[in-house]
């Protein structure tokens, strides 16, 4: 079982260890990010992760930040994640699909590992596609999948450092990726679970809700305004009503008492997550859920449908 | 109402009418005399009022349990089939408030009330007509009779220029106080979650809806009359809502707070209780200002009075209901 990571100190961490040039390109994205901005909510005792996700934008600019970053990171004696399948940096004639990610440990230290993404060309929603990234050190792909351009938008510069997604943007993003409950289990267990995919990512739209009212009554209200200026920004209206889904489906299927499986899952992914630290009741994390629905998800819908 | 086929049968199922039975079958022998042997197939008619079958026509085929499953489906979701309104309580409801709106005091309260949609209510000096009456009641001019008799000398009665309250009928309103409950069809509300909503949220969330039938009372609602209510805040949100049809929608409930859940005993006190209005006229008003709406002082004392702030009502009676001239004629 991972242990607790400080959020603060691994952000702190990671400026310092980034060159000051790609401040601009690089956005802390995933439950450390939640974990920054929520940090008096989660009594600053940490979450429970491995991974720090770093997206990096614009798309044009990833490839020679990704290089300068990953280069930087490994002269100063940080260690490439040799666990898993891509253990090693690939070279010239590896395709891109089986290139390794930029996951680097921090010198001497295991707990947690830098990861390197980006966002995808055009196409919202697209899967996982690399991109190839040639460093002195071998070759690296950096990820791209599904709704992540949401989470570089707008976000918040934590003291002078890089910057962290927006937990509201976060929320859409894993929202709008699963619109039903697919059956992909986790490459990795969970506290000695193997779970759904999607109920660890609806799972965690709901945590984020449930952090969000604790950190101010009534911000849910405030979510559907800045998804409607998400939307028109990356031009996803007329996408998300082609799709025979709506946006909220997911979360209301996860929410349904008949996929009480399901929302165990994801409730169980929460307490051994983000949400460690506040160790909340399966009811909290059901009436979050509920409560995101009335307050942004429906009115949100409703602004897709009418735009 | 609705027709269904059963079995080769068309049923004429009326739910919660408000006619009464005894007109429902009178008109149901003149339409199947119109409709006798011009049909293929029979038709037959049920009534179900609140849940029950209350009358079924001869021959009808469709067994009771049927027919309150075909009437629960007819129910929109979370539409709830009201008590029949206590007349005795709404006339001395509506009398009160047609008293209080008399007063230069009450005007005094309602000064950011947006009163310009009904000037003609705001004008007069509290005397109306028993037709009146019994039209802002919605009852018959029997029962507005009967139960103004009951009111005996708190009612002063002025011939042509019509009637109005002469003080304030604390016994009669005891009686209206003991029923409210139930005559009020209260509903209560807790929070299952820990991290409840705020009693400003909740209020806030109601003005979002910009519903003009459900108005905030309780201790928020009776501060608008009375600031120095002794009190520091508001333990719950108590609101009414005009349900003058005998039958209301709780929809809007998950709309302040999908955590609210019925309240039943044991759990931790509610934090929203519900009343339905059930005269035909409601006295909310509308702050310009702020938008909000606001329920009349006599739905925010019997609110006090439920939430048993005994002290708070008191203060509150004597502040807003005890007017010098009132005193002055019913010493007389």
């Amino acid at each position: 079982m991972s242990e607790l990571i400080d959020p603060i100190s691994t952000l702190q961490q990671i400026t310092e260890a980034v060159p000051e040039e790609c401040f601009e390109n690089i956005t802390l994205v995933g439950s450390l990010a939640a974990g920054v901005y929520f940090h008096k909510e989660l009594s600053n005792i940490g979450v429970r992760t491995k991974d720090a996700d770093c997206l990096i934008t614009p798309r044009v600019e990833a490839v020679t930040a990704g290089k300068m970053i990953a280069e930087t990171l490994l002269e100063s004696g940080w260690q490439m994640r040799e666990e898993g399948k891509h253990g090693t940096p690939g070279d010239r004639e590896t395709p891109e699909g089986k290139l390794p990610a930029v996951r680097l440990y921090p010198p001497g230290r295991k707990e947690w590992f830098i990861e390197l993404l980006t966002v995808p060309e055009n196409t919202p929603g697209a899967g996982r596609s690399w991109l190839r990234v040639e460093t002195e050190y071998g070759h690296f792909g950096l990820p791209s999948f599904g709704y992540i351009s949401l989470s570089s938008l707008a976000p918040i510069r934590f003291h002078s450092g890089i910057t962290i997604a927006r937990p509201e943007m976060m929320a859409l993003a894993n929202m709008l990726e699963h619109p039903v409950i697919a059956p992909d289990l986790m490459s990795t267990a969970i506290e000695g679970r193997f779970i759904k995919r999607s109920n660890k990512d609806l799972g965690r739209v709901l945590a984020l809700a449930l952090l969000a009212e604790k950190h101010q009554e009534d911000s849910l209200l405030s979510w559907p305004e800045i998804w409607t200026m998400a939307c028109t920004e990356l031009k996803l209206q007329d996408h998300l009503r082609s799709r025979e889904y709506q946006p909220g489906d997911g979360i209301r299927t996860l929410l349904s008492p008949r996929n009480a499986p399901d929302f165990d899952e994801a409730y169980h992914s929460c307490v051994y997550g983000l949400l460690q630290a506040l160790s909340p009741r399966e009811t909290d994390l059901r009436t979050a859920g509920e409560r995101l629905i009335v307050d942004a998800v429906e009115p949100f819908e409703e602004y897709i449908q009418n735009s | 109402m609705a027709i269904r086929n059963e079995e080769q049968t068309a049923v004429l199922l009326l739910v919660n009418p408000k006619l009464s039975l005894a007109s429902i079958k009178g008109e149901w022998r003149k339409t199947t005399r119109i409709l006798e042997n011009r049909l293929p197939n029979p038709v037959q008619a049920a009534v179900v009022i609140k849940g029950r079958v209350s009358w079924r026509s001869i021959g009808n085929p469709v067994d009771p349990s049927t027919l309150q499953q075909m009437a629960e489906q007819e129910r929109p979701e979370n539409e709830i089939t009201l008590s029949r309104p206590d007349y005795e309580a709404e006339v001395l409801k509506v009398l009160l408030n047609c008293w209080l709106q008399s007063e230069a005091k009450y005007k005094e309260f309602l000064k950011s009330a947006d009163t310009s949609s009904s000037e003609d209510e705001w004008k007069n000096s509290g005397f109306y007509t028993k037709e009146e009456l019994s039209g802002m009641v919605g009852c018959s001019y029997r029962t507005l009779e009967k139960y103004l008799l009951k009111l005996g000398e708190a009612i002063d009665r002025r011939g042509n220029k019509g009637l109005r309250l002469r003080f304030f009928p604390k016994d009669a309103f005891m009686r209206v106080l003991v029923l409210a409950d139930h005559s009020r069809s209260t509903l209560k509300y807790t929070s299952n979650s820990l991290n409840s909503r705020s009693i400003d949220s909740l209020t806030g969330r109601l003005k979002r809806l910009n519903r003009s039938d459900i108005a905030i009372g309780g201790v928020t609602g009776s501060m608008q009359y009375l600031p120095q209510l002794n009190i520091t805040g508001a333990p719950r949100l108590d609101i009414s809502v005009h349900a003058p049809e005998g039958h209301a929608e709780t929809d809007f409930v998950r709309k302040l707070d999908p955590a609210l859940k019925p309240w039943v005993k044991g759990d931790p006190l509610p934090s929203l209780c519900v009343h339905f209005v059930k005269s035909r006229k409601a006295f909310f008003w509308k702050d310009s200002k702020s938008q909000e709406v606001w329920a009349d002082p006599v739905e925010c004392l019997l609110d006090l009075h439920e939430a048993r702030l005994e002290e708070q009502a008191n203060q509150f009676r004597n502040a807003v209901f005890d007017f010098t001239e009132n005193r002055k004629i019913s010493n007389e």
